[in-house]
């Protein structure tokens, strides 16, 4: 956890450094709709679903969003209560967040436009037992979360990454795998439109 | 000009996700048999008294584990009977409608564990050729230890 939350740092204080090796284009804040209605956190023993909605600003690539999180069954988990007693429930959870994360770098993969991103989740994980009124204790998260986000279209991003997310189960590791696909409803730019209106309005020239 | 485009790509994403309903909804009615009309089926058409509560745990052994019934929830501590189990599935029959809750306590070296699972004992229907047939209730309950 340490060396990741150290890589985290390091990453983010070069982030400057990398992306203005990468990106000779001009920024500026230009924000857009974001959406996404598959956003899945899972490991070998847990699974939740989620969907989240927000802002993506496409200038500085940065993102933005409120989630809601879900394990869509009841699983078997275990508790520890004591140091003698383990408690098995069939349990639901539930896992509402503000999301934030940061894309930079650009690379390829396999024809792929391809960028890093990191960013943490801030949110409290619910649950809720069969069989009996008891909540689950609710837990307050910070859940670090890195890894590569690709680039299907200019306002698509499926970002494929780790995070950590502390559940206090005994039998689910914390560390998962986070895969969200987020689309971004952008209006077309002004300018777009104007300089394609003038390349529709171009009449040939006859030079003779 | 631009109060065309603006117009149009929202109408364009309003659609995409009226499509994305429509066909959530197509294949959830294409899944739903409400209006089946087998002649073949045996229809019951007098609700269920009673129904079974089905337990599946964990006793590749046979050995004698303790097993609590409860009505209701596990904290309202209404205990209907309180037995040991050799096997690894047992059943009972208990008045339909209501809610259980089953406790099973497994040794495990110096630690206990305490498996709970449960839920209401529904009474199920469905209708078929317009006449209104009722189903057995089944409560399966997985308490198998992990």
């Amino acid at each position: 956890m340490k060396v990741f939350l150290a890589v985290v740092l390091i990453s983010v204080s070069l982030n400057g450094l990398t992306q203005s090796q990468f990106i000779s284009t001009a920024k500026k804040f230009n924000p857009a709709t974001s959406i996404s209605i598959f956003n899945n956190t899972f490991n070998s023993k847990d699974y939740y679903y989620g969907f989240s909605m927000g802002i993506e600003d496409l200038g500085y690539q940065w993102g933005a969003r409120f989630n809601f999180q879900f394990r869509p069954f009841f699983k078997r988990t275990l508790i520890q209560e004591s140091s003698s007693i383990v408690r098995q429930y069939r349990e639901k959870k539930y896992f509402i967040s503000f999301d934030f994360d940061k894309r930079f770098g650009n690379f390829d993969l396999g024809g792929l436009k391809t960028q890093l991103f990191l960013g943490t989740q801030l949110g409290v994980l619910l649950g809720n037992y069969r069989a009996a009124r008891s909540s689950a204790e609710a837990v307050f998260n910070i859940v670090p979360v890195g890894g590569l986000s690709f680039n299907l279209k200019e306002d698509t991003f499926l970002k494929v990454g780790f995070c950590y997310l502390r559940d206090k189960l005994i039998e689910v590791p914390d560390g998962k795998i986070s895969f969200n696909l987020i689309f971004t409803l952008k209006e077309p730019s002004r300018d777009a439109v104007e300089f394609q209106d003038e390349n529709e309005n171009k009449q040939p020239v006859d030079y003779y | 000009m631009k109060m065309k485009i603006s117009s149009q790509w929202i109408i364009i994403n309003c659609m995409r996700i009226l499509f994305f309903l429509v066909v959530s909804f197509l294949l959830a009615s294409c899944f739903s048999n409400n209006d089946d009309c087998d002649p073949t089926y045996y229809c019951y058409p007098i609700p269920y008294d009673f129904g079974w509560v089905n337990v599946d745990i964990t006793n590749d052994n046979n050995d004698s584990i303790l097993v609590i019934l409860y009505s209701g929830y596990v904290e309202d501590d209404y205990v209907i009977d309180s037995l040991h189990v050799t096997t690894n599935q047992f059943s009972v029959q208990l008045p339909a409608a209501e809610r259980y809750a089953v406790e099973v306590y497994y040794q495990n070296g110096p630690t206990t564990i305490i498996a709970l699972d449960g839920g209401r004992l529904r009474q199920r229907t469905r209708e078929n050729c317009g006449e209104t047939c009722y189903e057995e209730p089944n409560l399966n309950l997985d308490i198998r230890k992990l």
